[in-house]
Protein backbone atom coordinates (compact mmCIF):
# COMPACT_ATOMS: atom_id res chain seq x y z
CA UNK A 1 0.00 0.00 0.00
CA UNK A 2 1.98 2.94 -1.16
CA UNK A 3 1.46 6.62 -1.60
CA UNK A 4 3.07 8.94 -4.06
CA UNK A 5 6.54 8.68 -2.54
CA UNK A 6 6.60 4.87 -2.42
CA UNK A 7 5.95 4.71 1.32
CA UNK A 8 2.51 4.43 2.91
CA UNK A 9 0.67 7.57 3.87
CA UNK A 10 0.82 6.52 7.50
CA UNK A 11 4.61 6.20 7.28
CA UNK A 12 4.83 9.71 5.86
CA UNK A 13 2.63 10.98 8.63
CA UNK A 14 4.91 9.58 11.29
CA UNK A 15 8.12 11.00 9.85
CA UNK A 16 9.78 13.62 12.08
CA UNK A 17 8.46 17.08 11.23
CA UNK A 18 5.57 15.78 9.10
CA UNK A 19 2.91 17.07 11.46
CA UNK A 20 2.38 20.77 12.05
CA UNK A 21 0.87 22.26 15.19
CA UNK A 22 -1.25 25.40 15.09
CA UNK A 23 -2.58 27.03 18.23
CA UNK A 24 -5.96 28.62 18.91
CA UNK A 25 -6.62 30.71 22.01
CA UNK A 26 -9.23 29.89 24.61
CA UNK A 27 -10.24 33.18 26.22
CA UNK A 28 -11.61 33.93 29.65
CA UNK A 29 -14.16 36.72 29.38
CA UNK A 30 -14.80 39.25 32.08
CA UNK A 31 -16.77 42.40 31.29
CA UNK A 32 -15.55 43.43 27.83
CA UNK A 33 -12.08 41.99 28.19
CA UNK A 34 -11.08 38.53 27.11
CA UNK A 35 -7.88 37.30 28.72
CA UNK A 36 -5.85 34.36 27.52
CA UNK A 37 -6.78 31.20 29.39
CA UNK A 38 -4.82 28.70 27.30
CA UNK A 39 -3.99 27.64 23.77
CA UNK A 40 -5.45 24.51 22.20
CA UNK A 41 -2.90 22.76 20.00
CA UNK A 42 -4.40 21.70 16.65
CA UNK A 43 -2.57 19.21 14.47
CA UNK A 44 -2.39 19.40 10.70
CA UNK A 45 -1.08 16.62 8.47
CA UNK A 46 1.66 16.94 5.86
CA UNK A 47 1.25 19.81 3.40
CA UNK A 48 0.13 18.71 -0.06
CA UNK A 49 -1.73 15.63 1.22
CA UNK A 50 -5.38 14.98 1.98
CA UNK A 51 -4.37 14.73 5.62
CA UNK A 52 -3.78 18.46 5.86
CA UNK A 53 -7.45 18.62 6.89
CA UNK A 54 -7.80 17.66 10.54
CA UNK A 55 -11.11 15.81 10.06
CA UNK A 56 -9.65 13.67 7.25
CA UNK A 57 -6.39 13.18 9.15
CA UNK A 58 -7.96 11.75 12.30
CA UNK A 59 -10.63 9.76 10.49
CA UNK A 60 -7.81 8.14 8.48
CA UNK A 61 -5.76 7.51 11.62
CA UNK A 62 -8.69 5.83 13.37
CA UNK A 63 -9.43 3.65 10.32
CA UNK A 64 -5.77 2.60 10.34
CA UNK A 65 -5.99 1.85 14.06
CA UNK A 66 -2.95 4.09 14.53
CA UNK A 67 -4.26 6.39 17.28
CA UNK A 68 -1.50 5.52 19.77
CA UNK A 69 1.41 6.23 17.42
CA UNK A 70 -0.13 9.34 15.90
CA UNK A 71 -1.29 10.75 19.25
CA UNK A 72 2.26 10.45 20.57
CA UNK A 73 3.54 12.21 17.44
CA UNK A 74 0.93 14.97 17.93
CA UNK A 75 2.03 15.45 21.55
CA UNK A 76 5.70 15.76 20.49
CA UNK A 77 4.77 18.24 17.75
CA UNK A 78 2.61 20.31 20.12
CA UNK A 79 5.28 20.48 22.81
CA UNK A 80 7.94 21.45 20.27
CA UNK A 81 5.72 24.20 18.86
CA UNK A 82 4.69 25.75 22.16
CA UNK A 83 7.59 25.08 24.55
CA UNK A 84 9.23 28.42 24.03
CA UNK A 85 6.14 30.62 23.74
CA UNK A 86 6.67 33.84 25.71
CA UNK A 87 4.90 33.81 29.07
CA UNK A 88 4.74 29.99 29.10
CA UNK A 89 0.97 29.89 28.52
CA UNK A 90 -1.16 26.88 29.43
CA UNK A 91 -1.63 24.50 26.52
CA UNK A 92 -4.24 21.86 25.70
CA UNK A 93 -3.42 18.80 23.59
CA UNK A 94 -5.98 16.38 22.14
CA UNK A 95 -5.75 12.67 22.82
CA UNK A 96 -8.02 9.77 21.96
CA UNK A 97 -9.54 7.92 24.92
CA UNK A 98 -8.62 4.74 23.05
CA UNK A 99 -4.96 5.80 23.13
CA UNK A 100 -5.06 6.22 26.88
CA UNK A 101 -6.65 2.77 27.13
CA UNK A 102 -4.20 1.08 24.77
CA UNK A 103 -0.98 2.92 25.58
CA UNK A 104 -0.09 1.75 29.08
CA UNK A 105 3.17 3.76 28.95
CA UNK A 106 1.53 7.04 27.91
CA UNK A 107 2.01 8.78 31.27
CA UNK A 108 5.73 7.95 31.28
CA UNK A 109 6.00 9.02 27.65
CA UNK A 110 4.36 12.36 28.45
CA UNK A 111 6.59 12.92 31.45
CA UNK A 112 9.73 12.35 29.38
CA UNK A 113 8.47 14.40 26.42
CA UNK A 114 7.67 17.35 28.69
CA UNK A 115 11.05 17.02 30.36
CA UNK A 116 12.76 17.00 26.98
CA UNK A 117 10.96 20.20 25.90
CA UNK A 118 11.18 21.77 29.37
CA UNK A 119 7.42 22.14 29.61
CA UNK A 120 6.14 21.69 33.18
CA UNK A 121 3.19 19.32 33.38
CA UNK A 122 1.27 22.04 35.21
CA UNK A 123 1.01 23.90 31.86
CA UNK A 124 -0.75 20.98 30.31
CA UNK A 125 -4.37 20.03 29.76
CA UNK A 126 -5.21 16.83 27.88
CA UNK A 127 -8.43 17.06 25.89
CA UNK A 128 -10.03 13.63 25.79
CA UNK A 129 -11.78 12.95 22.54
CA UNK A 130 -13.33 9.74 21.33
CA UNK A 131 -15.37 8.36 18.49
CA UNK A 132 -15.95 4.94 19.96
CA UNK A 133 -16.12 3.74 23.52
CA UNK A 134 -12.67 2.92 24.92
CA UNK A 135 -12.33 -0.83 24.74
CA UNK A 136 -10.41 -1.22 27.99
CA UNK A 137 -12.16 0.98 30.53
CA UNK A 138 -9.92 -0.07 33.42
CA UNK A 139 -6.69 0.77 31.58
CA UNK A 140 -8.20 4.09 30.46
CA UNK A 141 -9.08 5.09 34.04
CA UNK A 142 -5.73 3.92 35.40
CA UNK A 143 -3.81 6.08 32.90
CA UNK A 144 -6.12 9.00 33.65
CA UNK A 145 -5.46 8.71 37.40
CA UNK A 146 -1.70 8.64 36.81
CA UNK A 147 -1.90 11.75 34.65
CA UNK A 148 -3.92 13.60 37.28
CA UNK A 149 -1.43 12.57 39.95
CA UNK A 150 1.29 14.12 37.79
CA UNK A 151 -0.61 17.43 37.76
CA UNK A 152 -2.11 17.28 34.26
CA UNK A 153 -5.57 18.83 33.90
CA UNK A 154 -8.22 16.99 31.94
CA UNK A 155 -10.82 18.34 29.52
CA UNK A 156 -13.65 16.40 27.92
CA UNK A 157 -13.94 17.38 24.26
CA UNK A 158 -16.86 17.27 21.83
CA UNK A 159 -19.58 17.41 24.50
CA UNK A 160 -22.96 17.28 22.81
CA UNK A 161 -21.93 14.91 20.03
CA UNK A 162 -20.40 11.45 19.75
CA UNK A 163 -19.62 9.51 22.88
CA UNK A 164 -18.81 12.45 25.16
CA UNK A 165 -21.79 11.49 27.28
CA UNK A 166 -22.72 11.27 30.96
CA UNK A 167 -20.67 8.08 31.40
CA UNK A 168 -17.58 9.87 30.11
CA UNK A 169 -18.31 12.82 32.43
CA UNK A 170 -18.43 10.46 35.40
CA UNK A 171 -15.36 8.49 34.33
CA UNK A 172 -13.21 11.44 33.28
CA UNK A 173 -14.36 13.96 35.94
CA UNK A 174 -13.12 16.74 33.66
CA UNK A 175 -11.79 20.08 34.79
CA UNK A 176 -13.09 21.54 31.55
CA UNK A 177 -16.30 20.64 29.69
CA UNK A 178 -15.85 21.65 26.04
CA UNK A 179 -19.20 22.08 24.31
CA UNK A 180 -18.98 21.19 20.65
CA UNK A 181 -19.51 23.77 17.94
CA UNK A 182 -22.56 21.83 16.76
CA UNK A 183 -24.41 22.97 19.87
CA UNK A 184 -22.91 26.46 19.91
CA UNK A 185 -23.52 27.47 16.27
CA UNK A 186 -26.80 29.32 16.09
CA UNK A 187 -27.43 29.38 19.85
CA UNK A 188 -28.53 33.02 19.57
CA UNK A 189 -31.35 32.02 17.20
CA UNK A 190 -32.25 28.59 18.55
CA UNK A 191 -33.52 28.60 22.15
CA UNK A 192 -33.04 24.82 22.33
CA UNK A 193 -29.29 25.17 21.85
CA UNK A 194 -29.17 27.78 24.57
CA UNK A 195 -31.07 25.46 26.94
CA UNK A 196 -28.40 22.80 26.39
CA UNK A 197 -25.60 25.29 27.07
CA UNK A 198 -27.33 26.54 30.24
CA UNK A 199 -27.91 22.98 31.43
CA UNK A 200 -24.28 22.02 30.82
CA UNK A 201 -23.12 25.14 32.69
CA UNK A 202 -25.10 24.03 35.71
CA UNK A 203 -23.97 20.43 35.34
CA UNK A 204 -20.28 21.36 35.00
CA UNK A 205 -20.45 23.70 37.96
CA UNK A 206 -22.03 21.07 40.21
CA UNK A 207 -19.50 18.48 39.05
CA UNK A 208 -16.63 20.84 39.85
CA UNK A 209 -15.62 21.89 36.33
CA UNK A 210 -15.88 24.83 33.95
CA UNK A 211 -17.44 25.13 30.51
CA UNK A 212 -15.71 26.19 27.29
CA UNK A 213 -17.89 26.90 24.26
CA UNK A 214 -16.15 25.96 21.01
CA UNK A 215 -16.77 27.15 17.50
CA UNK A 216 -17.80 30.71 18.34
CA UNK A 217 -18.01 32.31 14.92
CA UNK A 218 -20.52 35.10 15.14
CA UNK A 219 -21.07 37.98 17.52
CA UNK A 220 -24.71 37.11 18.26
CA UNK A 221 -23.78 33.58 19.37
CA UNK A 222 -20.95 34.94 21.52
CA UNK A 223 -23.29 37.43 23.13
CA UNK A 224 -25.94 34.77 23.80
CA UNK A 225 -23.37 32.41 25.34
CA UNK A 226 -21.96 35.13 27.59
CA UNK A 227 -25.44 36.13 28.73
CA UNK A 228 -26.12 32.49 29.58
CA UNK A 229 -23.13 32.58 31.94
CA UNK A 230 -20.32 31.16 29.81
CA UNK A 231 -16.93 32.66 30.62
CA UNK A 232 -14.53 30.55 28.50
CA UNK A 233 -14.81 30.88 24.73
CA UNK A 234 -12.97 29.60 21.68
CA UNK A 235 -13.59 30.08 17.99
CA UNK A 236 -12.69 31.93 14.83
CA UNK A 237 -14.43 35.08 16.07
CA UNK A 238 -12.06 35.48 19.03
CA UNK A 239 -8.92 33.85 17.65
CA UNK A 240 -8.08 31.84 14.55
CA UNK A 241 -5.76 28.81 14.53
CA UNK A 242 -2.27 30.01 13.65
CA UNK A 243 1.39 29.10 14.16
CA UNK A 244 2.50 29.68 17.75
CA UNK A 245 4.83 32.48 16.64
CA UNK A 246 1.81 34.52 15.51
CA UNK A 247 0.49 34.54 19.08
CA UNK A 248 3.81 35.40 20.74
CA UNK A 249 3.08 37.83 23.56
CA UNK A 250 -0.70 37.54 23.17
CA UNK A 251 -2.40 38.00 26.53
CA UNK A 252 -5.79 39.59 26.01
CA UNK A 253 -8.25 40.98 23.51
CA UNK A 254 -10.94 43.60 23.84
CA UNK A 255 -14.38 42.37 22.89
CA UNK A 256 -15.72 45.88 22.17
CA UNK A 257 -15.27 45.45 18.45
CA UNK A 258 -16.87 42.02 18.20
CA UNK A 259 -19.75 41.84 20.66
CA UNK A 260 -23.13 43.43 20.05
CA UNK B 1 -20.64 24.23 -10.63
CA UNK B 2 -17.63 21.93 -11.02
CA UNK B 3 -18.49 18.26 -10.43
CA UNK B 4 -16.57 16.83 -7.47
CA UNK B 5 -14.66 13.69 -8.34
CA UNK B 6 -12.67 11.30 -6.17
CA UNK B 7 -10.11 9.10 -7.93
CA UNK B 8 -9.01 6.11 -5.85
CA UNK B 9 -5.97 4.47 -7.42
CA UNK B 10 -2.90 2.98 -5.75
CA UNK B 11 -0.65 3.52 -8.76
CA UNK B 12 0.59 7.11 -8.29
CA UNK B 13 1.40 7.87 -11.92
CA UNK B 14 -1.96 6.61 -13.14
CA UNK B 15 -3.76 8.47 -10.37
CA UNK B 16 -1.98 11.69 -11.26
CA UNK B 17 -2.70 11.37 -14.96
CA UNK B 18 -6.39 10.74 -14.26
CA UNK B 19 -6.49 13.72 -11.90
CA UNK B 20 -4.79 15.98 -14.45
CA UNK B 21 -7.12 14.86 -17.24
CA UNK B 22 -10.31 15.39 -15.27
CA UNK B 23 -9.01 18.64 -13.84
CA UNK B 24 -8.40 19.88 -17.39
CA UNK B 25 -11.98 18.90 -18.26
CA UNK B 26 -13.55 21.03 -15.56
CA UNK B 27 -13.80 18.63 -12.62
CA UNK B 28 -12.71 19.32 -9.06
CA UNK B 29 -10.59 16.28 -8.32
CA UNK B 30 -9.25 14.65 -5.15
CA UNK B 31 -7.01 11.61 -5.26
CA UNK B 32 -6.69 8.85 -2.67
CA UNK B 33 -4.22 5.99 -2.84
CA UNK B 34 -5.54 3.85 0.01
CA UNK B 35 -8.90 2.49 1.07
CA UNK B 36 -8.83 4.22 4.46
CA UNK B 37 -7.81 7.52 2.91
CA UNK B 38 -10.71 7.29 0.47
CA UNK B 39 -13.12 6.42 3.28
CA UNK B 40 -11.96 9.42 5.31
CA UNK B 41 -12.43 11.71 2.30
CA UNK B 42 -15.89 10.34 1.52
CA UNK B 43 -16.87 10.85 5.15
CA UNK B 44 -15.68 14.45 5.06
CA UNK B 45 -16.93 15.49 1.60
CA UNK B 46 -19.84 14.76 -0.71
CA UNK B 47 -18.49 13.70 -4.12
CA UNK B 48 -20.59 13.55 -7.25
CA UNK B 49 -18.54 10.67 -8.61
CA UNK B 50 -16.07 8.15 -7.18
CA UNK B 51 -13.83 6.21 -9.58
CA UNK B 52 -12.04 3.38 -7.84
CA UNK B 53 -9.55 0.74 -8.84
CA UNK B 54 -10.69 -2.73 -7.83
CA UNK B 55 -7.38 -3.58 -6.14
CA UNK B 56 -5.69 -0.94 -4.02
CA UNK B 57 -2.80 -3.02 -2.72
CA UNK B 58 -0.33 -5.45 -4.30
CA UNK B 59 -2.33 -8.30 -2.74
CA UNK B 60 -5.33 -9.91 -4.45
CA UNK B 61 -7.76 -8.19 -2.07
CA UNK B 62 -10.46 -6.21 -3.81
CA UNK B 63 -10.58 -3.15 -1.60
CA UNK B 64 -12.53 -1.31 -4.29
CA UNK B 65 -15.54 -3.50 -3.53
CA UNK B 66 -15.29 -2.56 0.13
CA UNK B 67 -15.19 1.08 -0.84
CA UNK B 68 -18.30 0.70 -3.02
CA UNK B 69 -20.29 -0.66 -0.07
CA UNK B 70 -18.98 2.14 2.13
CA UNK B 71 -19.87 4.89 -0.33
CA UNK B 72 -23.30 3.37 -1.03
CA UNK B 73 -24.07 3.43 2.69
CA UNK B 74 -22.62 6.87 3.49
CA UNK B 75 -23.29 8.76 0.28
CA UNK B 76 -26.14 7.07 -1.60
CA UNK B 77 -26.29 9.87 -4.16
CA UNK B 78 -22.67 9.48 -5.23
CA UNK B 79 -22.14 7.76 -8.58
CA UNK B 80 -19.48 5.07 -8.66
CA UNK B 81 -17.34 3.56 -11.40
CA UNK B 82 -14.82 0.75 -11.11
CA UNK B 83 -11.68 0.30 -13.18
CA UNK B 84 -9.67 -2.90 -13.03
CA UNK B 85 -6.81 -4.75 -14.65
CA UNK B 86 -8.16 -7.99 -13.15
CA UNK B 87 -11.69 -8.33 -14.50
CA UNK B 88 -13.88 -11.22 -13.39
CA UNK B 89 -17.58 -11.89 -13.77
CA UNK B 90 -17.87 -12.39 -10.01
CA UNK B 91 -16.23 -9.06 -9.13
CA UNK B 92 -18.28 -7.28 -11.77
CA UNK B 93 -21.52 -8.74 -10.39
CA UNK B 94 -20.56 -7.74 -6.86
CA UNK B 95 -19.56 -4.26 -7.98
CA UNK B 96 -22.89 -3.76 -9.72
CA UNK B 97 -24.85 -5.10 -6.78
CA UNK B 98 -23.03 -2.54 -4.62
CA UNK B 99 -24.10 0.28 -6.87
CA UNK B 100 -21.30 0.61 -9.43
CA UNK B 101 -22.66 2.17 -12.61
CA UNK B 102 -19.92 0.72 -14.80
CA UNK B 103 -16.90 -1.54 -14.61
CA UNK B 104 -14.17 -0.61 -17.08
CA UNK B 105 -11.26 -2.84 -17.93
CA UNK B 106 -7.72 -1.48 -18.01
CA UNK B 107 -6.24 -0.32 -20.20
CA UNK B 108 -8.89 2.18 -21.12
CA UNK B 109 -8.51 5.65 -22.51
CA UNK B 110 -9.00 8.62 -20.24
CA UNK B 111 -11.31 10.08 -22.87
CA UNK B 112 -13.51 6.98 -22.67
CA UNK B 113 -13.60 7.19 -18.88
CA UNK B 114 -14.45 10.88 -18.96
CA UNK B 115 -17.26 10.20 -21.47
CA UNK B 116 -18.75 7.66 -19.06
CA UNK B 117 -18.57 10.08 -16.16
CA UNK B 118 -20.02 12.95 -18.19
CA UNK B 119 -22.88 10.82 -19.45
CA UNK B 120 -23.70 9.70 -15.91
CA UNK B 121 -23.69 13.25 -14.63
CA UNK B 122 -25.82 14.49 -17.51
CA UNK B 123 -28.33 11.74 -16.91
CA UNK B 124 -28.50 12.60 -13.23
CA UNK B 125 -28.96 16.26 -14.00
CA UNK B 126 -32.02 15.31 -16.05
CA UNK B 127 -33.51 12.56 -13.92
CA UNK B 128 -31.88 12.56 -10.50
CA UNK B 129 -29.57 9.69 -9.70
CA UNK B 130 -31.85 7.22 -7.93
CA UNK B 131 -31.62 4.05 -9.95
CA UNK B 132 -29.82 5.87 -12.70
CA UNK B 133 -26.97 3.49 -13.27
CA UNK B 134 -28.49 0.62 -15.25
CA UNK B 135 -30.68 2.94 -17.29
CA UNK B 136 -27.74 5.07 -18.27
CA UNK B 137 -25.54 2.43 -19.73
CA UNK B 138 -28.42 0.38 -21.04
CA UNK B 139 -29.44 2.76 -23.75
CA UNK B 140 -33.05 2.82 -24.85
CA UNK B 141 -35.48 5.70 -24.93
CA UNK B 142 -36.43 7.98 -22.09
CA UNK B 143 -39.51 5.91 -21.29
CA UNK B 144 -37.40 2.78 -20.90
CA UNK B 145 -34.92 4.60 -18.72
CA UNK B 146 -37.66 5.96 -16.50
CA UNK B 147 -39.22 2.51 -16.27
CA UNK B 148 -35.90 0.94 -15.28
CA UNK B 149 -35.36 3.57 -12.66
CA UNK B 150 -38.81 3.12 -11.24
CA UNK B 151 -38.41 -0.68 -11.22
CA UNK B 152 -35.23 -0.48 -9.17
CA UNK B 153 -36.70 2.04 -6.78
CA UNK B 154 -39.70 -0.19 -6.24
CA UNK B 155 -37.46 -3.20 -5.67
CA UNK B 156 -35.67 -1.38 -2.89
CA UNK B 157 -39.01 -0.85 -1.19
CA UNK B 158 -39.78 -4.53 -0.71
CA UNK B 159 -38.81 -4.94 2.90
CA UNK B 160 -39.51 -7.55 5.50
CA UNK B 161 -40.36 -4.90 8.05
CA UNK B 162 -43.35 -3.77 6.04
CA UNK B 163 -46.83 -5.21 6.34
CA UNK B 164 -47.97 -7.87 3.92
CA UNK B 165 -50.45 -5.45 2.36
CA UNK B 166 -47.83 -2.75 1.78
CA UNK B 167 -45.39 -5.24 0.25
CA UNK B 168 -48.14 -6.69 -1.92
CA UNK B 169 -48.87 -3.22 -3.33
CA UNK B 170 -45.21 -2.64 -4.13
CA UNK B 171 -44.89 -6.11 -5.68
CA UNK B 172 -47.95 -5.60 -7.92
CA UNK B 173 -46.44 -2.34 -9.11
CA UNK B 174 -43.13 -4.12 -9.67
CA UNK B 175 -44.88 -6.74 -11.78
CA UNK B 176 -46.59 -4.06 -13.89
CA UNK B 177 -43.22 -2.32 -14.29
CA UNK B 178 -41.49 -5.55 -15.35
CA UNK B 179 -44.21 -6.32 -17.91
CA UNK B 180 -43.78 -2.84 -19.31
CA UNK B 181 -40.03 -3.31 -19.55
CA UNK B 182 -40.27 -6.72 -21.20
CA UNK B 183 -42.55 -5.35 -23.86
CA UNK B 184 -40.71 -2.10 -24.53
CA UNK B 185 -37.08 -2.18 -23.47
CA UNK B 186 -34.32 -3.10 -25.93
CA UNK B 187 -32.31 -6.28 -25.22
CA UNK B 188 -29.32 -4.22 -24.08
CA UNK B 189 -31.41 -2.57 -21.39
CA UNK B 190 -32.75 -5.90 -20.18
CA UNK B 191 -29.20 -7.31 -20.09
CA UNK B 192 -28.13 -4.38 -17.95
CA UNK B 193 -31.08 -4.89 -15.66
CA UNK B 194 -30.28 -8.58 -15.29
CA UNK B 195 -26.68 -7.81 -14.40
CA UNK B 196 -27.83 -5.26 -11.90
CA UNK B 197 -30.29 -7.66 -10.28
CA UNK B 198 -27.76 -10.46 -9.91
CA UNK B 199 -26.61 -10.55 -6.33
CA UNK B 200 -28.55 -7.45 -5.27
CA UNK B 201 -29.70 -7.29 -1.67
CA UNK B 202 -33.20 -6.32 -2.79
CA UNK B 203 -33.51 -9.42 -4.95
CA UNK B 204 -32.20 -11.59 -2.11
CA UNK B 205 -34.94 -10.13 0.05
CA UNK B 206 -37.50 -10.84 -2.62
CA UNK B 207 -36.38 -14.46 -2.88
CA UNK B 208 -36.64 -14.86 0.88
CA UNK B 209 -40.20 -13.50 0.69
CA UNK B 210 -41.23 -16.25 -1.73
CA UNK B 211 -41.48 -18.79 1.11
CA UNK B 212 -44.04 -16.72 2.99
CA UNK B 213 -47.61 -17.96 2.79
CA UNK B 214 -49.01 -14.50 2.27
CA UNK B 215 -50.30 -12.41 -0.58
CA UNK B 216 -46.95 -10.71 -0.94
CA UNK B 217 -45.22 -14.11 -0.76
CA UNK B 218 -47.29 -15.38 -3.69
CA UNK B 219 -46.61 -12.22 -5.69
CA UNK B 220 -42.92 -12.43 -4.84
CA UNK B 221 -42.82 -16.04 -6.08
CA UNK B 222 -44.15 -14.96 -9.47
CA UNK B 223 -41.72 -12.09 -9.72
CA UNK B 224 -38.76 -14.19 -8.59
CA UNK B 225 -39.48 -16.70 -11.35
CA UNK B 226 -39.52 -13.92 -13.94
CA UNK B 227 -36.28 -12.47 -12.65
CA UNK B 228 -34.66 -15.92 -12.60
CA UNK B 229 -35.79 -16.48 -16.20
CA UNK B 230 -34.32 -13.13 -17.20
CA UNK B 231 -30.97 -14.19 -15.69
CA UNK B 232 -31.00 -17.47 -17.63
CA UNK B 233 -32.05 -15.81 -20.88
CA UNK B 234 -29.49 -13.03 -20.32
Amino acid sequence: MTAAGGESLLDRLLMPGALETLVQPILSVEAQTARLHSFECLTRGPAGTNLRRADVLFDYVRRKGAEVRVDRACVRSALAATASMPGAPAIAINIHASSLAADSRFASFLLLACEEHRVPLSRLTLEITEHATATDGVAFLTTLETLRALGVRIALDDIGIGVSNYKMMLDVAPDLFKIDAYVVHGCSRDPRRLVIIETLLQLASRLGGSVVVEGVEDAEDLDAALRAGVTLVQGFLVGVPAPAADYAGFTERSLDAITI
Amino acid sequence: MQPRLLVVEDEPLLADSMADYFDAHGYRVDVAHELEEAQALVTASAYDVVITDLRLTPSAHEEGLELLAFVRQRRPRTLMLVVTAFPSARAERTARSRGACAVLHKPHSLAELERHVRSLLEHCARHGNEGACPALTAGGDVRTQDELRSFLLLLRNVRCDQTDGANAEVLRELERSLLELESAAPPSAMAQLTACLAGSAAVDQLLRDTSRQTTSGALARGLAVRIARMSIDG
